[in-house]
């Protein structure tokens, strides 16, 4: 059992307070992601488990074991570098035997083994190479099999993907999945991009200067953000000012021409409380309308004294992207996007009317403390 | 344009020339003395004819020989410890915070600028009040403090510049520190510490000042040799022990270009055509 243990690390350089008592779980066999913006800490986090950095305090434990002081060469953890790290001097299958090496295993194994994990992460002959002579893509899969080679109970990998193109990244990103089920490491990976960590992750933990922000699956994360700072991290969703309007009981948030019913968030009772939503555009559904019964349904709403849900946008620019299309348009005075496959957006244009539909669930709510973290 | 085109060749010309004058400059004495060492003539008189007498007297009657292999020992053994103690201090300096390490350097570089002179006349002073006065090892501490700046700058500014990474993933594959100075930081900074080895050598060898300084009454080293020889005139002989030398020096440079430790490699100037 490889669980990691995580116990209230902090580390600050000077005055530079890089991480704030962290605590988090690794569950065996798991992979687990840390996702955040650049400078949020990730990777001063991922060399305080490797050992290569120490934190000012808390522990790091292993299957049960505190390693906070273990050195790290009997650590026996693997590590991806973020650049890399290779071994300029050896040839390629030196760097991969390396490991071994150290660990006085017999020549006739290390051959089976670099020939073994040379194929899993898919090296063909490039054994008798210099390090110099390879490209990008075929360093990160020598790194990669240098760190299993040893076959550690844990694998740290440090946005090993960062300086490959899109499709190589696409081969990777499966590659190191599926390696990862099938030798059963507990793995903890870092990036900066949402949709890696999605497409990859068992887990998330979302970063913010050095704090957790949010830790759940992906699809948690995506669906029920718990902050406006999650939600615009993972799928930059539409994000509206609102004020939270209490009529007969139920909530609605209503913004500068629009005004939609919410659940509103935990801890707000009172009327007109200045709100924040974000609604992703993928969740948004619509129907086209025409012009009168657009200004009719806008004109009901400024008449009425209470709340009265209405959500109208007028199209403003329609972009295809491929799978699918972005719509931008204006909710009353606010821009929002919506996002459809493009077969439902070929006969809208510029100008157009849209009734939005919008489930209740599928608007979130934050207090404006939250917007404020999200801007910062 | 054709106007333009002329005045690049015009340039390239100037520099053609200028490179051809330096070269000569450079190369033309080494190859005077290399004739001179063939010339029957003992003041250097043309028309030069062949002779090989010289050769012979350097390796007979010639006291020119024992000097020059005591300076090539004398000179080896400083320059390796010099190479040594160059490793050391760069990998430790690097560990120390920024201040530190930026006093220590600018400490270092005090010796790079100070006349030889000047030290060896300080080095005795010191020397004799020590004890040792002139003797072989104020001679080798005078020598090695003259020549380990250099090898330590050439191998700190290497050790500095380098990739800290793979030192690192050497430590997470489980190598000890040793191992991985051994298996890793050693090869990465070699080609330096090469080059600050053969510089040291070079300095020792020629340092005449300290060694004339620091010497014991009855050793001499080929330059104080040479120094007294040629007060009582020209003595072919020299030409025929320096063209020696200059034949090992090119043959040296030559090995090392093969197994590829050209000039790029070991003083960090890039080569066209290749990258890092
Ligand atoms: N050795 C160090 N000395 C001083 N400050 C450091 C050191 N290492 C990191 N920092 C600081 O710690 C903060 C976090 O750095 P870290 O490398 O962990 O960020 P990151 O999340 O990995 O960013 P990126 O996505 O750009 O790699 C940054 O502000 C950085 O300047
Ligand atoms: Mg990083």
């Amino acid at each position: 059992m490889a669980e990691i243990l995580i116990q209230n690390i902090s580390k600050s350089f000077g005055k530079n307070k890089v991480l704030d008592d962290l605590s988090f779980e690794v569950k065996d066999k798991h992979f687990l992601t840390l996702l955040g913006p650049s400078g949020c800490g990730k990777t001063t986090l991922l060399r305080i488990i490797a050992g290569l950095e120490y934190s000012d305090t808390g522990s790091v434990i292993v299957g049960g074991k505190d390693i906070t002081n273990v050195p790290v060469e009997k650590r026996n953890i693997g590590v991806v570098f973020q650049n890399y790290a290779l071994i300029p001097n050896m040839t390629v299958f030196n760097n991969i035997a390396y490991g071994l090496k150290i660990r006085k295993v017999d020549r006739q194994t290390i051959q089976e083994k670099v020939e073994y994990y040379a194929a899993l992460v898919g090296l063909g002959d490039l054994q008798g190479r210099k390090i110099g002579q390879l490209s990008g893509g075929q360093q990160q899969r020598v790194a990669l099999a240098r760190a299993l080679i040893i076959e550690p109970p844990i694998l740290l990998l440090d946005e090993p993907l960062s300086a490959l193109d899109r499709k190589i990244r696409g081969e990777m990103q499966y590659e190191i999945r599926r390696i990862q089920q099938e030798v059963g490491i507990t793995t903890v990976f870092v990036t900066h991009d949402q949709e890696e960590a999605m497409t990859m992750s068992d887990e998330i933990v979302l970063m913010h200067k050095g704090r957790i922000e949010q830790l759940d699956t992906p699809e948690q994360i995506y669906n029920h953000p718990i902050s406006l700072y999650s939600s615009d991290f993972l799928g930059k969703a539409n994000t509206l000012d609102a004020t939270l309007d209490y009529e007969n009981g139920k909530a609605y948030a209503v913004g500068d021409g629009w005004c939609f019913p919410v659940v509103p968030p935990a801890g707000i009772e009172e009327d007109l409380e200045d709100i924040c939503l974000a609604i992703r555009g993928e969740q948004i559904e619509f129907e086209q309308i025409t012009e009168e019964e657009a200004l009719a349904a806008r004109a009901a709403m400024d008449a009425a004294e209470e709340p009265v849900p209405t959500a109208v946008a007028q199209i403003e620019t329609v972009v295809f992207t491929g799978e699918v299309c972005r719509i931008s348009a204006k909710m009353g005075a606010d821009d929002i996007t919506i996002a459809c496959i493009n077969t439902r957006a070929e006969s809208l244009r510029p100008g157009m009317y849209l009734k939005l539909i919008v489930p209740k669930d599928r608007i979130h709510c934050f207090r404006l403390g939250d917007s404020e973290k999200a801007r910062s | 344009m054709p106007k333009n085109r002329r005045k690049i060749s015009g340039t390239r010309v100037f520099f053609t020339v200028w490179i051809i004058l330096t070269m000569v400059f450079l190369f033309f004495p080494i190859a005077q003395i290399i004739l001179m060492s063939f010339n029957t003539s003992v003041y250097g008189r043309l028309p030069i004819v062949f002779t090989t007498q010289w050769y012979v007297k350097l390796f007979t009657t010639s006291k020119l020989l024992g000097a020059a292999g005591f300076s090539l020992g004398f000179s080896l053994v400083v320059s390796l410890v010099s190479a040594v103690l160059g490793i050391m201090a760069s990998l430790a300096l690097r560990k120390f915070p920024t201040r530190l390490n930026n006093i220590f350097n600018t400490l270092m570089d005090v010796p790079l600028m100070i006349p030889w002179l000047v030290q060896a006349v300080s080095l005795l002073l010191l020397f004799s009040f020590v004890g040792i006065g002139r003797s072989i090892p104020s001679m080798f501490l005078g020598c090695l403090a003259a020549v380990m700046p250099h090898s330590f700058m050439l191998t700190y500014s290497r050790v500095m510049t380098m990739d800290p990474y793979p030192e690192e993933a050497g430590r997470t594959l489980g190598a000890t520190p040793f191992q991985v100075f051994r298996d890793i930081t050693f090869r990465m900074i070699f080609p330096a510490v090469l080059a600050g080895w053969l510089m040291s050598f070079v300095l020792c060898f020629n340092c005449f000042s300290l060694q004339y300084y620091l010497a014991p009454f009855g050793t001499y080293t080929l330059p104080m040799k040479i120094f007294t020889l040629i007060r009582s005139g020209s003595k072919p002989d020299m030409n025929a022990l320096a063209t020696i030398m200059v034949g090992i020096t090119f043959a040296i440079i030559l090995i090392l270009n093969k197994i590829g430790f050209g000039a790029d490699q070991l003083f960090g100037a890039p080569r066209r055509g290749e990258k890092e």
